[in-house]
């Protein structure tokens, strides 16, 4: 009698997740293609000792030498092989892309639930201050106070980037967030969760917060984004992450006069062009995301 | 009252001068939504016409498609493909007429009044510049429009001292009441009212219906009235459209429909709506089942598997729209394969 | 004169709760001259004084127009909301609220929505969403749930600590300048997170569906078979009405003595609506739930409820059993209402419709709450007095200085 109790209790899994990953591609070329770019530069920085020709510091040529079979690249005035520089250099870009992503995920979302929660006056204090930083331009501030942060030797340079990337980026998770949290309390599955008795924490981990994070998504590539051209920023005013250190912020900052971009393009082009790479694959990314979790765009599709 | 007589006059009118000039003629239509896992069919083969100074009511349930015809008659269909058919008014072919033109026709012939219509309202301006704004923009301002804006705010019990004051100091019904009267400044030949008084509540709504019956009768006006009300259908129709999964179902005249309906959906309906006035309580029926999913239907009957007469012809054909009775001057039609000669005898009952 | 036969065996059911002088008033959000300068304060009367009692074992019916206080009525009732003022019997014991939460926690009673779209959360199975109630309440009984249930919490608890640890790597690597043996610490740590997440939400819950028992006998008494398909559905994979079956699966499980439902089937359409109502009624009779029927539709309630109570604007206008109140409605504004509402018979028409709207609640009008509206005789003191509920027949209650009887 169990046995048969059994069988009508269980069915079989359904769709494929696979297979839904696979037409979302499809639908998406440009989540597509902004994968694609990041996945190769993800490749380049994890493997980095295997696919670069010589070390990121290693004088492997004369200076200045033009892109030849040796250096497809070019070299730099100290002999680095500009390649190599490039490989190394994602590795820099993933972890301040990523520690300053991380860094204002997991302090932004969890102010962001309690403060629409609880409401009252944490949240009040905390939305002003939101508001505040949210009124600065977000770049030229995240760039002053890694100057600040570096320059005053309370933190090393990517954990300065990081930091100051997350004091631009934790208002916008917490507004997201907050103004999502706000609007699902009053849903009926919220209010029929409370009249049953349930706990607030409950409440906030199995009710609000799975469908509050899908809207938080849609932000990282940004926030990744601007992380990489803080950083970037920082290295072009020259107080970036000191040299030898690959860092394509740096190699572009080394390589800005004028007299050097006319006579070795080379020094700027490829690290510029990967600055560019990067945060144009990211923003491709978001644009898709948003398209897919922004919850106003995408109730419009539902209706 | 006014009211009474009106209506009593109505009565004395002959039945043809109803339905004899077609204002509005559509003709096989068929409109699709393409989404992600097809094709949405919100509008299935659907024939239809409109006679000059009659109020059609067109009745269905959420999602058969009830908007999308009204918003394809005007051509303000978002994300909807007219895949095939006519639609002809005055003689102009609206489907084919180029977008400058048919934007000159929205509002001084052909418009529309939408359920939550309010929106509809600029909250910055006050409801004089709506109307006077409204003139304008179709070069109708003139020296009589003073006039006809009072007397149109009398006949629609908005009191002429509030012109000067903002959409938002009004109550729901005022502000329905202030679209109509815009819709009406322009004297247009057909209106389509989709749900103008769902929002509201039943005292406002009985109210704003009887005021609508009136304005209706006294401008002549063409109506085709979308509600997923029967009652209000009962009330205010001549002719009653019953549209189901993008298909109109049955069609006739609303004291034939309501007395003796042809199509067993209709019926059900009928008999699924609770009576305030019943002297007893009872049972309330309803029709199991939901309604078809419209993304890529096949072709059987839509209604077959909620149909409690349904036989196998009905799962295994589309049925054709089959004319009954010519009953108070107009033709009962039905789709239904019980009415048909070469099928009928499939169904014991009917 | 219109004679009246009371009905006199109305009352035969003992009460189950009993609502007495209850009041809701919620301050009004001024602006910020208001805040600023010490005015007096406004107030939205939502509920002005009601007293009502549900028996046990039937439908008792709320009915009036939009804004008159009845789902903060059944807020109350489930918890959701503290009454400014009222006090309660529960089975002919007096109780405050405070007395009464714990009880209603208990899951005396529970509430079915007006909107079943929001009503149950989009990334929950129907299944889990009714079975959530019974894990609240730590009464899930079948072992093999249980274990499904202790499973999943192994994992968020796996998928929180490595979540936790990658967040610490980060920050280690980012104090030391870290260089590329840290990228691929943390790469490993991003993607463990990212693996146990997919665990998590996937192969545990997808692909071992295992019903619980309880559920599936209460889905397939609630019309929604089989209950098998239906119970690992996600809400926007099925239609309103098998929604709102869904709903009140969930708030029978937990076998309350009182049912509200708000509005159940105002958002659906004409052609499900009797099939809810239908399943509420033989719920209530095999499971003898008493029922707390909110409802904006007269045609509805007079041929589902038991008793009703009309509201207008906050009060009380008018009370009794149903059939006593829709033969010979005592109330102007229960006659308008029953007038207003349209028939399904071409030629039905409406008599005697009040003009106007619906006063505002934040400054209701003095005397009789419907006197701006009432189309019958006016006497002066309608307008100052405020009219009692009164007992004019047995158990047909009305609150008007001049019922219509008396006309
Ligand atoms: N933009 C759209 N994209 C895809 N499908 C749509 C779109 N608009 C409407 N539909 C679908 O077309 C069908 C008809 O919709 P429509 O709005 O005409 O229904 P309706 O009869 O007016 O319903 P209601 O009574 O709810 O207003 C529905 O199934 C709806 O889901
Ligand atoms: N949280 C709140 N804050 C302030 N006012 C409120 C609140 N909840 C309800 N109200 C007000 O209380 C009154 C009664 O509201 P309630 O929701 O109980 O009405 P209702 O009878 O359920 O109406 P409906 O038929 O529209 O659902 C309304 O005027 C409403 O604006
Ligand atoms: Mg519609
Ligand atoms: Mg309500």
């Amino acid at each position: 009698m169990d046995l048969s109790i059994r069988e009508t209790r269980t069915t079989n899994g359904q769709k494929n997740i696979i297979l839904s990953i696979f037409s979302f591609l499809r639908q998406n070329k440009s989540f597509t293609v902004g994968m694609f770019i990041l996945s190769i530069i993800v490749i380049m920085a994890l493997f980095a000792d295997f696919l670069a020709p010589y070390g990121y510091a290693e004088r492997s040529g004369d200076r200045y030498e033009a892109p030849s079979q040796d250096h497809p690249f070019g070299t730099t005035l100290l002999g680095f092989d500009v390649l190599s520089r490039v490989i190394y250099g994602s590795q820099v870009a993933l972890i301040i892309a990523f520690s300053g992503t991380i860094l204002s995920l997991s302090l932004g979302v969890p102010l962001g639930i309690i403060s629409g929660y609880f409401g009252g006056k944490i949240d009040r204090l905390f939305t002003l201050i939101a508001d505040s930083i949210y009124s600065f331009p977000s770049l030229l501030l995240a760039i002053t106070l890694a100057i600040y942060l570096s320059v005053f030797g309370v933190l090393k340079v990517v954990s300065a980037v990081a930091v100051a990337t997350s004091v631009v980026y934790i208002p916008t998770y917490f507004r997201v967030v907050r103004s999502q949290v706000l609007q699902i309390k009053e849903e009926g599955y919220v209010k029929a969760a409370r009249s049953m008795g349930a706990k607030r924490i409950t409440i906030l981990i199995r009710y609000i917060a799975p469908n509050v994070l899908a809207s938080t998504i849609a932000i990282i590539p940004f926030n990744m984004t601007d992380a990489i051209l803080t950083n970037a920023g920082l290295a072009f005013l020259g107080l970036g992450i000191s040299p030898p250190t690959a860092d394509w912020g740096y190699d572009v900052y080394d390589s800005r006069a004028l007299v050097k971009v006319r006579a070795y393009p080379w020094l700027i082009l490829f690290p510029g062009l990967m600055i560019f790479l990067l945060s144009f694959s990211l923003s491709l990314i978001g644009d898709a995301l948003n398209d897919k979790f922004n919850p106003l765009i995408s109730q419009k599709n539902a209706k | 009252m006014t009211s009474s007589i009106l209506s009593s006059a109505r009565k004395t009118q002959s039945n043809d001068r109803y339905y004899n000039k077609a204002l509005l003629e559509i003709k096989n239509l068929i409109v699709e939504y393409p989404v992600k896992e097809g094709n949405v069919r919100a509008i299935d083969d659907v024939s239809l016409t409109l006679y000059r100074g009659e109020v059609l009511g067109l009745v269905g349930e959420s999602g058969c498609g009830k908007s999308s015809l009204g918003f394809t008659i005007l051509k303000l269909l978002k994300g909807g493909v007219i895949r095939s058919g006519e639609i002809s008014f005055n003689d102009i072919n609206l489907v084919t007429i180029p977008e400058g033109e048919m934007q000159l026709l929205r509002g001084p012939e052909l418009s529309m009044i939408f359920q939550a219509s309010q929106n509809a309202l600029n909250p910055l301006q006050k409801v004089l510049n709506h109307f006077i704004d409204t003139l304008k923009t179709h070069y109708r301002w003139n020296d009589e429009s003073w006039q006809k804006i009072l007397e149109l705010l009398n006949r629609l019990e908005i009191p002429e001292s509030r012109l000067e004051d903002y959409p938002f100091q009004f109550s729901g019904g005022m502000q329905q009441r202030i679209v109509i009267a815009l819709t009406l400044i322009l004297n247009p030949k057909l209106i389509i009212a989709d749900e103008p008084t769902t929002a509201l509540d039943v005292l406002v709504q009985a109210r704003l219906l009887e005021i609508l019956k009136e304005i209706i009768k006294e401008y002549d006006l063409t109506v085709l009235y979308i509600t997923h009300d029967l009652g209000i259908v009962a009330e205010i129709t001549n002719r009653v459209a019953i549209m189901y999964a993008g298909q109109i179902l049955e069609i006739g005249d609303t004291q034939t429909i309501f007395q003796n309906a042809a199509h067993p959906y209709t019926r059900a309906l009928i008999e699924a709506i609770p009576n305030v006035k019943d002297e007893e309580k009872k049972l309330l029926s309803f029709i199991p089942g939901h309604p078809p999913d419209l993304r890529n239907p096949p072709l059987i009957c839509c209604f077959a598997d909620r149909c409690s007469y349904s036989q196998d012809i009905c799962h295994s054909k589309k049925p054709q729209s089959i004319n009954l009775n010519f009953e108070n001057g107009v033709q009962h039609k039905v789709k239904c394969f019980i009415y048909d000669d070469r099928y009928g005898h499939l169904f014991d009952q009917k | 004169m219109i004679k009246l036969e009371p009905e006199l065996n109305i009352q035969s059911g003992t009460p189950l709760l009993e609502i007495i002088n209850l009041k809701k008033y919620f301050p009004v959000e001024g602006g910020i001259i208001q805040r600023i300068l010490p005015t007096q304060k406004d107030y939205v009367h939502a509920i002005d004084d009601i007293s009502f009692t549900i028996n046990r074992g039937e439908i008792f019916c709320l009915v009036g127009e939009s804004g008159c206080g009845k789902t903060t009525t059944a807020n109350i009732l489930v918890g959701l909301e503290e009454p400014t003022a009222g006090s309660f019997k529960w089975k002919d014991n007096l109780i405050s609220y405070q007395d009464l939460k714990p009880k209603i926690k208990d899951i005396k009673s529970q509430i079915v929505f007006q909107n079943p779209y929001s009503a149950l959360s989009p990334r929950m199975r129907l299944g889990d969403s009714v079975l959530h109630s019974l894990i609240i309440h730590n009464r899930v009984q079948d072992k093999i749930t249980l274990k499904r249930l202790k499973n999943a919490f192994k994992s968020e608890i796996i998928l929180f600590i490595s979540a936790l640890f990658s967040i610490f790597l980060f920050i280690i690597s980012f104090m030391l300048d870290a260089s590329s043996g840290f990228l691929i610490a943390i790469t490993a740590a991003l993607l463990f997170t990212l693996a146990s997440g997919i665990y998590v939400n996937y192969s545990l819950i997808q692909k071992k569906k295992i019903a619980d028992p309880r559920v599936l006998d209460l889905f397939t008494e609630v019309g929604l078979s089989p209950a098998l398909q239906y119970y690992f559905k996600y809400p926007h994979e099925v239609s309103g009405g098998e929604r709102q079956r869904a709903n009140i699966a969930r708030a029978i499980i937990l076998n309350p003595e009182l049912l509200i439902a708000d509005e159940p089937t105002s958002m659906l359409d004409v052609s499900l609506r009797a099939g809810i109502l239908d399943s509420l009624k033989s719920l209530q009779e095999t499971h003898n739930i008493s029922i707390l029927f909110i409802t904006h539709d007269l045609a509805t309630a007079r041929h589902f409820g038991d008793r009703i109570s009309v509201m207008y604007v906050g009060k009380v206008a008018e009370m009794g059993s149903i059939d006593s109140i829709f033969k010979n409605p005592l109330h102007p504004y229960t006659k308008a209402l029953i007038e207003a509402i349209p028939t399904p018979i071409p030629g039905d028409k409406a008599y005697n419709l009040p003009k106007g709207e619906v006063p505002d609640a934040v400054h209701p009008p003095p005397g009789c709450r419907y006197h701006p509206r009432c189309t019958y005789a006016k006497f002066p003191y309608c307008e100052t007095e405020e009219p009692e509920l009164r007992e004019l027949f047995p158990n047909h209650y009305v609150a008007c200085h001049f019922p219509l009887n008396s006309i």
